[in-house]
C-alpha cells in the first residue's frame, strides 16, 4: 500500500529521475515506467510486427531488461532513447530467436473492402499494409520519428548513428511508404474479411520479424 | 538540393515547430514541389492509423515479474534468464516452462513411488489410502499444469494446456470451465478448436452442453462455429435448433457457416 501511495506521488516526476530510483534498487518505481511506456512501446511493435502476440511477449521483455540492466542506465541520458534501444535489441533478439518467422505475405495482412473504397477505414487498412511491407530498418526510423514522440537526436542516440543519417533515413523511409501506398491504392483490392471490414491485426502465434 | 534540406525540417514542419525563417523556406518549397508536398500528407495521414491496446493480462505478467524480483524469486521466475553456458541454458530453458516443471514434478513422484514400491519388504502391505492419496495428488498436479498453461500468454502454451487437460482422468469442473473459457475468448483459433475438441469428453455435463451453445452464439468465426454444429449433431443436442435457425436466417453470416446450419438442424429434427 505505502509502496502504491509512493509510485501515485512519483506520477509527476520525469522518467530520468524514476528510472534513477529503479537503478537504486527502488524497484515499484518500475510501474510508474510500465504504466507511462507500456502502450507506446506495444503499439511500436504492433505496427512493427503486425502480431499482438509478439508485440505483448517483447513488451514484457523491454521491462524485463530495464530492470535486469538497469545499472547500465546512465544518469543524464534520456531515458526514452534509453528503453527504445532496449526495445530495439529485445526485437533483433527475437528475430534471431525465430528464424522461422516468414517474410511478409500481403494476405496476412488486414485485408480491405472494396464496400467504400473512399472511406478512412480502407485508407487506414491499405496504411497499415503498406508499412507492413517497408523493409523492417526502415519502418523503425518512421515509427520511431512518427508516433514515438522522439526527436532526431534521441532517434540517433537509439539507434548509434549521426543525426544527419536519422533524418535522411526518415525521409528515404517515408518517401519508400508513400509509392507502396499509391501502389496498393491503384490495385482493386482482392479479399475481404467475412464480416466486409477491415480485420484488426491478426493474432499470430509465430510473428514476421526481420 | 532544397529537397534534401526540406526533408531535414519534415517533421518539425508538420509539428509546427519551425523557425519563422524555416517555415517561410518550407512554404515556399512545397509551393513548388508537389514530392515533398505528397511527402507531408503521408506524414500527417500516418496519424490516422490507430492506437491499439494491449490485453488486460499484460500488466498482470509484468506486476508478476516484479513481484518475482523483488521476493527475490528472479531466477525461477519464468523471464528469459541470462545464458552463461550450454548446461545452464538446457537446465533453465527446460524448467522454466510450466509444463516440463510438472512433469519433472511427476516424473520424480513416480521414480519415489515405484522406488518405494520395489524397495519395500512388504510390498503387498501398501495401505490403499496412501496409494488413494498418491493419485489424486498426481491427478491435482496434472490439473494444475494444465490450467496453469491455459493462463499462459503465448498461444502455444495454451495450445499444449488444452492437450495436457486431456490427460486428467477425471472429469474436471474447473478444467472444462478453462476450456470454455478458452473456446469463447480465446484470440487463437486454433486454441479454440483444440478447446472444443477437447471438451467433447464433457459433452454429458449439462453445464458444459449449456456453455457450449452459449459459445455459438458469439463465436465469429466460421471454423469453429462449423465444428461446434457438427458437435452438436454428435451429441444430438435438440436445443441447438434454435441457435442453428438464427444463424441459418442470418443474412450477414457466413455462406458455409449457414449451409452447414441448415444441414445441422435437418439432421437434428
Amino acid at each position: 500500500m505505502a509502496a502504491q501511495a509512493h509510485c501515485a506521488m512519483s506520477n509527476t516526476l520525469p522518467d530520468e529521475e524514476i528510472m534513477l530510483q529503479v537503478r537504486e534498487g527502488v524497484s515499484e518505481m518500475l510501474t510508474v515506467l510500465f504504466d507511462r511506456y507500456q502502450l507506446p512501446l506495444f503499439n511500436f511493435y504492433l505496427r512493427l510486427t503486425g502480431d499482438r502476440v509478439v508485440s505483448e511477449d517483447l513488451v514484457q521483455d523491454v521491462f524485463f531488461r530495464v530492470l535486469k540492466y538497469r545499472r547500465s542506465y546512465r544518469p543524464g541520458t534520456p531515458f526514452r532513447a534509453w528503453i527504445y534501444q532496449i526495445a530495439r535489441n529485445a526485437r533483433i533478439d527475437y528475430a534471431r530467436k525465430h528464424p522461422q518467422s516468414v517474410e511478409f505475405e500481403p494476405e496476412m495482412s488486414p485485408a480491405t473492402t472494396d464496400r467504400d473504397n473512399a472511406d478512412a477505414e480502407q485508407q487506414t487498412a491499405l496504411l497499415h499494409r503498406a508499412l507492413l511491407q517497408l523493409p523492417a530498418d526502415k519502418r523503425e526510423v518512421l515509427l520511431l520519428s512518427r508516433f514515438q514522440e522522439m526527436k532526431y537526436e534521441d532517434i540517433a542516440r537509439t539507434l548509434e548513428c549521426e543525426v544527419g543519417t536519422v533524418k535522411v533515413r526518415v525521409h528515404r523511409a517515408l518517401r519508400e511508404l508513400r509509392d507502396r501506398f499509391e501502389k496498393l491504392s491503384a490495385i482493386k483490392p482482392k479479399g475481404t474479411s467475412q464480416t466486409g471490414l477491415p480485420l484488426p491485426f491478426p493474432n499470430r502465434e509465430k510473428g514476421r520479424l526481420q | 538540393m532544397s529537397c534534401d534540406k526540406f526533408a531535414e525540417i519534415l517533421s518539425d514542419y508538420c509539428e509546427r515547430s519551425l523557425s519563422a525563417k524555416d517555415l517561410a523556406f518550407a512554404r515556399e518549397h512545397l509551393e513548388l514541389c508537389p514530392a515533398c508536398k505528397a511527402d507531408v500528407e503521408m506524414w500527417q495521414k500516418l496519424a490516422g492509423l490507430p492506437s491499439e491496446q494491449p490485453s488486460a493480462s499484460s500488466r498482470l505478467r509484468f506486476e508478476h515479474m516484479l513481484s518475482a524480483y523483488q521476493e527475490g524469486r528472479w531466477e525461477k521466475s519464468s523471464f528469459v534468464p541470462e545464458k552463461k553456458s550450454w548446461f545452464a541454458a538446457w537446465v533453465r530453458s527446460s524448467f522454466s516452462a510450466p509444463l516440463t516443471q510438472g512433469a519433472f514434478a511427476l516424473c520424480l513422484l513416480l521414480v519415489g513411488f515405484v522406488a518405494g514400491e520395489r524397495l519395500t519388504t512388504k510390498p503387498v502391505s501398501t495401505p490403499p489410502p496412501q496409494l488413494a492419496a498418491m493419485q489424486s495428488e498426481l491427478a491435482n498436479l496434472r490439473q494444475m499444469v494444465a490450467l496453469s498453461l491455459l493462463e499462459q500468454q503465448s498461444a502455444s502454451r495454451r495450445l499444449e494446456g488444452v492437450s495436457y487437460s486431456t490427460q486428467v482422468e477425471r472429469p474436471d469442473p474447473e478444467i472444462s470451465a478453462a476450456l470454455l473459457h478458452a473456446l469463447r475468448f480465446d484470440s487463437s483459433v486454433d486454441v479454440r478448436l483444440a478447446a472444443l475438441d477437447a471438451l467433447k469428453r464433457y459433452s454429458h455435463d449439462p453445464t458444459v452442453r449449456q456453455g457450449l451453445l452459449t459459445a455459438l452464439q458469439d463465436q465469429q468465426s466460421p471454423l469453429v462455429q462449423i465444428a461446434l454444429i457438427d458437435l452438436f449433431v454428435d451429441m444430438r443436442e435438440s436445443d441447438a435448433k434454435d441457435h442453428l435457425r438464427r444463424i441459418e436466417q442470418d443474412a450477414h453470416a457466413n455462406s458455409s457457416v449457414r449451409q452447414r446450419a441448415q444441414w445441422g438442424i435437418q439432421q437434428l429434427s
